[in-house]
Parts: structure tokens; sequence; C-alpha cells
């Protein structure tokens, strides 16, 4: 079972989306720890596109920013893959941030990315014909822990 | 997303937060829960029925709490869903801002220290 929907690169964006996945998971009865990570990880790397892709890039480039979203339901997995066009970004490179110990340290953004690692089976990165083409992984029958465990859930 | 506000003590404000804490949501309670933070020396926010938190409502918090912490006050989370729960702890701000179970031990924490 598939299901694509071609939505602009603009923040108000996010409402459709939310309306996509929420129909989407109802209908293939995803589970609702399942349902909350797929909309976590689908908010985290829209939000990235809109004000880092996108945002990066000149005016006359701005003119067709669309956001592809795929999502896929096979056996016990789901596959999210999201295609944009704008300046090339792989996640995967990106550090994760240093721990800090107090409020006053502490940065006031960059936690999307950390996000998306920690609620996700498996995220892969591709640059291709000028697009960027991200692919993240649920999987239903087991549930990853937020310490990046992963454990089995009770039949 | 919906936000109000109860004064529980001189020095302690309780905010409660209602609905899903996404970009839009965010954006729609920042005013009300900036001007409240800049107004109240201790904040505890209620989270109890919120059901989702991504992170630009982390940056709303962190925003929130750093403001606090630059006057000598202090945020406490309450009674977060299970879910929202894990986006605190798996983005580090479990171990900046506290997060507790029940008023009784928000009070607790945040009760003036004796001279």
């Amino acid at each position: 079972m598939s299901s694509t929907i071609v939505v602009p690169g603009e923040i108000k964006a996010l409402g459709l989306i939310d309306e996509w996945i929420d129909q989407l998971v109802g209908a293939w009865r995803i589970p609702l720890g399942t349902r909350f990570a797929i909309k976590l990880c689908c908010e985290e790397s829209f939000t990235n596109i809109v004000l880092h892709g996108y945002k990066a890039q000149r005016p006359a480039e701005r003119e067709d920013q669309m956001v592809r979203l795929a999502l896929e339901h096979h056996d016990d997995q789901v596959q999210l893959t999201i295609e944009d066009h704008g300046a090339a970004f792989d996640p995967l490179k990106v550090a994760p941030p240093a721990p800090v110990k107090t409020i006053a340290d502490s940065a006031i953004g960059g936690h999307g990315i950390q996000l998306m690692r920690r609620f996700t089976e498996q995220i892969t990165y591709e640059r291709r014909n000028s697009a960027n083409l991200l692919s993240l992984r649920f999987t239903l029958a087991h549930k990853k822990t937020p310490a990046g465990e992963t454990r089995s859930l009770p039949h | 997303m919906q936000i109000s506000t109860t004064t529980l003590t001189p020095s302690l404000t309780k905010i409660t937060l209602v609905g899903q804490m996404n970009a839009a949501g965010a954006q729609k309670i920042d005013l009300s829960f900036n001007v409240t933070v800049g107004a109240s020396q201790n904040v505890l926010v209620d989270m109890t029925e919120v059901d989702f938190l991504a992170s630009m409502g982390i940056r709303t918090l962190v925003v929130g709490a750093k403001a606090l912490n630059r006057r000598g006050g202090r945020m406490v989370i309450m009674k977060p869903t299970p879910d929202v729960e894990q986006v605190l702890i798996a983005s580090g701000i479990d171990s900046l801002i506290s997060i507790v179970h029940a008023q009784d031990e928000a009070l607790a924490l945040l009760a003036p220290t004796q001279p």
C-alpha cells in the first residue's frame, strides 16, 4: 500500500501533511507509537527543508519549491520518502549535538535531526538529479526506544 | 493549541498547554508563553493535554527556560504524556528542565529556599 502527496515548500503545508498522514495511518491501522514517530520525523524533515534547504536558494530558484512525500506500508514496515529540490543537505552528516549540563549553555534549536535518528529504524539519504531524497523507515513489530535500543513489543 | 495561566503563589505561575505543540501550535502560543515567562519568577508547564511535541515546541520551552534562568528563576515541566516525554528525553531536555509527574512534586522543587 502506498500514497504520494506533493505540497508547496511552506510551513503552512504541515497541516495538509498531517491530515494526509492521519488518513493513511488510520486506514492502515498503524500502532499509535509508530504514528507518533512518523508524524514527528515528517515534521522535522519538512521543517528543515523549508527553513534551511529552500530558504538558502536565490529568489529565481524559488518559483517551484515543492516537496514530494511518499508513504509506503509493507508487512511490518512503513517507509516515508521525502524529495525536495533545495540545496544539497545530508542530515546523516550532521554530528550529534554536544551534551550540555545547564540550560544556560544549551542551544535553542538543533534538536530535529537528533529526534529523527532516535525515532526511526533507519535513515538513508541520496542526492539524485539535483534533488534530496530522504528515506525514513519505521518498523511496526519493534519499537525503538529513545536510548537507541530495540526491543520486541508484546504480541 | 491553547494556553492558559494560573498564579499558584507570588513566585510561581502555572502555564497549562493543550493540543499539538508542532510548528503551527508553537507559533500560536509563543507570544502568550513568552509574555507569561517574562512576568514570572518560576514557571510550571502543565503538559498533561499536549499530545504531540516537535522541535519547534522544544524551542519554545528552551527559550522560556533560558529567560527564567537568566533572572534566577526556573521552569519545571509537569505530567508529559509518554510519547511527549520520549521526545523530551531523546532531545536531552530532561537533563536541563526538570520533569515531574505531580503538582506537589513541582511545588516542592520550586519552593523558595530558606535563608
